[in-house]
């Protein structure tokens, strides 16, 4: 079960925020801020603003983590789980980049010349986010870092639901989180994936992805463990599927055969059928490959007339690690609403990847089981299974 | 447990010496020394335990990307973003590694990276977990560690912290072949160890001394 959202976004650092900016398509695209964004041809990001990110600890962590751990508050708080609460509450995070700020700031020459303390070396490993999220929130229980690039949020709560179910751990604070990377803009900038002036995902004139930012976290616990603890379960975590696709370090195989096996993989966790999704929450950057390959998986798993799909990287752009758990977020949002986020900035199908993608306007739907969809560099795929709470 | 691999740190080492690369010369320094333990993990050239979807990969590491990260920063910055090599891109992001050892090995299951101090037999523990619950019928699993020089160099010098670059992989499977793996004894160990690869490849050692791994040194 799920007993605790926390949305730290560009377009909102709260869930109510966050969920309203996806159904009124308040984009949070504006001009790069983070860092000098003169020498590159686009510059445009989604970045979180207006949050003052506060940590009384020395040394001080990264963006990523006080990104994480300001929506890990929220969903520990709306599980009612307070600070004399967490010692056995365990972490399982993911990102892409950790705290590449660390490293962006460092010159090379200072490292080799061993004027860069050994600590804080030692501190730039991808694991440093999971220390210092847990020491701040006062969790007790076991850290799992999971680097799953843009898939690694539903890794970590695929990990989360998996604890679980073994009786590992009775709860689990689980998402992703990563912080506007310098690296990964230019990485995005040379594989000319990043998109001119907006993020247009599944449409004709989609041209690439905006990168973004933020952190999303879950609460998840068993049935019982809810029940006992007096939790109210917001939706269930009903299945994960994981599969590689083989094929290509940053190009998704053409027909989306590994997404194929990760949701098929996923629904049978869960134990439901194809016909049985009501929503596919799509992984949907924007740029020509993914979306193209992301609708032939659909087509494979679901025939021609599945169900509706969106992406809301129209209005977060990508958020790499945090992406698929702010839309873990979207999804348990949707099911408590009955309303799905639509794909906004949309101006006309693409015959390659022709679907019902609910272009520019919210729809109300009966949703009881919803797919979340996420892919990655290295060709992993990660889906995940939501069921409405009974 | 069906097979073991490691190789143990060597300057000047050649992975096109033991290992058919064809489109993979990109690959960082950490893919390189994982690619040749894994290959010997999985007795490489032979068949997989099991069909390709179900054979999956867990992979531990702490300081893998650093240096690839790096370089592609000082590029960036000195020359200017336009004049970074898009192919090194991909071996700034953690799960490359795995990633490049799904490709080459044509392992299409999960495809897991975790981080962290002991990372190598945390990575051996969850990939038991994904056996037990019938995510995968066999997985390659452990810890690759490389700094580069850089990083290298900047840890020597302040001596406060000893790197060791290593990467050590076992092939789990399902129907209980070979030495039994026992989850308690890698949480111990895990438990104890401050080295992501360096604590996998004491296990492997130990589980394994000779047959089916591989020991590369100059």
């Amino acid at each position: 079960m799920i007993t605790g959202l926390g949305v730290v976004s560009p377009v909102g650092v709260d869930v109510e925020t966050f969920w309203t900016a996806l159904l009124s398509g308040t984009t949070g695209v504006g001009e790069v801020e983070s860092f000098d964004a003169f020498p590159f041809q686009v510059r445009i990001g989604c970045e979180v603003r207006g949050l003052e990110l506060e940590s009384a600890r020395e040394p001080r962590p990264g963006r990523a983590a006080l990104l994480a751990v300001a929506a890990g508050r929220q969903a520990l708080v709306q599980a009612g789980l307070t600070e004399s609460s967490r010692a056995d509450v365990a972490l399982s995070i993911g990102t892409t980049m950790g705290e590449s700020c660390w490293l962006e700031a460092w010159d090379p020459a200072d490292v080799r010349a061993g004027t860069v303390p050994a600590e804080e070396l030692v501190r730039s490993g991808p694991d440093q986010v999971g220390r210092d999220v847990a020491a701040e929130l006062g969790l007790g229980g076991r850290v799992t870092v999971l680097a799953g690039a843009c898939a690694a949020g539903n890794y970590a709560l695929g990990h989360a639901l998996d604890l679980v179910r073994l009786g590992r751990e009775d709860v689990v604070l689980a998402g992703g989180t990563d912080a506007f990377s310098r690296v990964a803009y230019t990485g995005f900038a040379r594989l000319g994936a990043l998109a001119a002036e907006a993020c247009r995902p599944f449409s004709d004139n989609r041209d690439g992805l905006v990168l973004g930012e933020g952190a999303a976290l879950l609460v998840v616990e068993s049935a019982t463990g809810a029940a006992a603890r007096g939790a109210e379960p917001l939706a269930e975590l009903a299945g994960i599927g994981l599969s590689c696709d083989a094929f290509h370090i940053v190009s998704p195989e053409p027909q989306g055969r590994g997404a194929v096996r990760a949701m098929a993989a996923a629904l049978e966790d869960a134990g439901v059928g194809p016909g049985e999704i009501d929503y596919l929450s799509a992984h949907g950057t924007g740029t020509p490959a993914n979306d193209r390959s992301e609708v032939a998986a659909a087509r494979a798993v679901f025939g021609l007339e599945g169900p509706p799909m969106s992406s809301i990287k129209a209005i977060t752009g990508h958020g790499l690690g945090a992406a698929s758990a702010l839309e873990a977020v979207a999804c348990v949002q949707a099911l408590r609403e009955q309303v799905a986020p639509p794909t906004w900035n949309f101006n006309r199908s693409d015959p390659d990847c022709d679907w019902d993608v609910i272009p520019n306007e919210p729809r109300e739907l009966e949703l009881g089981i919803v797919l979340n969809n996420a892919y990655a560099f290295g060709g992993a795929n990660a889906s995940l299974v939501l069921r409405a709470a009974a | 447990m069906l097979g073991a691999g490691w190789i143990a740190p060597c300057r000047d080492f050649d992975v096109a010496e033991h290992l058919d690369l064809r489109g993979l010369r990109p690959l960082a320094r950490a893919s390189r020394l994982a690619c040749v333990a894994a290959a010997a993990a999985l007795r490489h050239p032979e068949p997989l335990p099991a069909a390709p979807e179900r054979c999956g990969v867990v992979l531990g590491t702490r300081f893998a990307s650093i240096e690839p990260l790096v370089e592609f920063d000082r590029v960036a910055v000195t020359e200017g973003p336009g004049l970074v090599n898009p192919s090194s891109f991909p071996n700034v992001v953690v799960n490359a590694h795995a990633g490049y050892l799904g490709i080459l090995f044509g392992l299409a299951g999960p495809n897991v990276t975790l981080c962290g101090e002991a990372a190598g037999l945390e990575a051996l523990g969850h990939a038991l977990d994904l056996l037990e619950l019938g995510r995968a019928d066999a997985i390659l699993a452990g810890g690759v560690e490389a700094y580069g020089e850089t990083l290298l160099e900047g840890l020597r010098r302040t001596g406060a912290y000893e790197p060791k670059e290593a990467a050590a992989f076992v092939l789990l499977g399902r129907d209980g072949r070979g030495p039994r793996l026992d989850r308690a004894d890698v949480d111990e160990l895990a438990a104890g160890s401050v080295a992501a690869a360096a604590g996998a490849l004491a296990y492997v050692q130990a589980l394994e001394p000779a047959s089916g791994s591989r020991e590369i040194a100059r």
